[in-house]
């Protein structure tokens, strides 16, 4: 058995010419296909291509990731400095707007319309007195004298309107009292000078820290 | 062809070089061939199975990692090419239609003809106890390998190759051959 097996071993079959032209052809085939299709030659290109793809894929998505967040980044910096601008743009307008209304305002009125009680149109006068406790006041008055009749009228006392028409109680003119006996006021000359005083029977308005009669020496302002 | 010719003459078949593959299909093929046959008693089956190994031999020849071991590599290719064709074609009779066949003796005594009678003896196994013994006795496999190969346990494997070497004891025997041990 065992020369059985070393000869089978070592048993070589001749070969032939038609057999070396066959194996030829097949590795010319070969050659012919791995150089005209150096790609899809292989049984394998499947897989290359399916990674090629995947490469090509995810080199896309992370070009298109990095220029979204590019783009909003600059996105979002280019909405800050157009938010910044724009509140620029709003306080200038306001200031020009203010400034604008300002300007208009002053081409139209010769003076700011600041209101007093002594601009209505009437004589009223201001006077300032100082009551007891030290407070300065300003009483609007005016005092008209005619030649068989004359009229006061107390307008203001400080900011308070009061409006209150005075009666005279001679014929002098030289006192003056409200209706309800409220406000009393008396003109008087000693030499060159003249003086008023305003008598008040009660405080004209809330506020006040006097009660009580009250004599009110007024001294006219201008 | 000293080691430095055979070791030139695979570089330059590795390249691709027609000549020198020509050169190694006429150095080697007769023993690719002599593989092959074992497995095929049609010579038009032998001959297709031949070319188709020695077509891989020649494309693979630069997996060779260790040129002292080419005959085992080439004779583990050849072999499986030759089983490969056997499974696709299944030619061949089975174990069970051929067990009962006789052998037809053919009484030349010259040593060509001893050749023959015992490639004639191998032929007339059944394919299951000639695949069995051509892998393990012949071409070197294990029974692991020998089992993977064609499918079977390992202990199919065992139970077939001393089958198939009784078997080919006694046609051996009737053939005229002596001393088969």
């Amino acid at each position: 058995m065992k020369e059985i097996i070393y000869f089978l071993k070592n048993l070589k079959s001749p070969v032939r010419e038609k057999e070396w032209q066959k194996i030829e052809q097949m590795l010319d085939k070969k050659e012919e296909n791995v150089g005209n299709k150096p790609f899809l030659g292989g049984r394998n290109w499947v897989w290359p291509a399916v990674a090629a793809t995947l490469l090509l894929l995810v080199g896309f998505g992370t070009m298109f990731l990095w220029n979204f967040e590019t783009n909003f980044g600059n996105f979002a910096l280019m909405n800050q400095q157009e938010q910044m601008e724009v509140e620029l743009d709003a306080d200038e307008y306001n200031h020009l707007t203010h400034r604008e209304f300002l300007v208009g305002k002053a081409r139209t009125q010769a003076k700011p319309a600041v209101v007093t009680p002594s601009s209505d149109g009437s004589n009223v006068v201001p006077y300032r007195t100082t009551l007891p406790n030290g407070e300065n006041w300003l009483v609007y008055l005016s005092v008209m004298h005619m030649e068989e009749n004359c009229t006061a009228n107390l307008a203001y006392i400080n900011d308070k309107a009061l409006g209150v028409n005075l009666v005279p109680r001679n014929k002098e003119c030289s006192e003056f009292q409200s209706e309800n006996e409220a406000f009393q006021l008396q003109m008087t000359s000693s030499g060159q000078t003249d003086a008023m005083t305003l008598v008040l029977q009660d405080l004209p308005y809330r506020g006040s820290s006097t009660n009580g009669k009250l004599s009110l020496e007024l001294k006219a302002v201008y | 062809m000293d080691h430095n010719k055979a070791k030139n003459l695979l570089e330059k078949c590795k390249m691709g070089d027609r000549k020198s593959q020509r050169k190694f299909f006429e150095q080697y093929g007769p023993f690719v061939k002599g593989v092959v046959s074992k497995y095929f008693s049609d010579p038009g089956q032998i001959e297709d199975s031949f070319i188709k190994a020695m077509y891989k031999i020649l494309i693979k020849l630069d997996t060779l990692e260790n040129e002292a071991t080419l005959f085992a590599w080439m004779r583990r290719i050849a072999a499986n090419e030759a089983l490969m064709d056997i499974r696709k074609s299944k030619s061949r009779p089975n174990a069970e239609s051929i067990s009962e066949r006789e052998f037809e003796l053919k009484t030349t005594p010259t040593q060509s003809l001893d050749m023959e009678l015992i490639l004639q003896a191998l032929e007339s196994l059944p394919e299951g106890y000639r695949n069995v013994f051509n892998l393990y006795e012949i071409d070197g496999f294990k029974h692991r390998e020998v089992a993977d190969i064609l499918g079977i346990s390992i202990n199919t494997s065992k139970s077939q190759l001393i089958m198939a070497k009784k078997r080919l004891r006694s046609i051996l025997e009737k053939l005229g051959f002596t001393g088969m041990n």
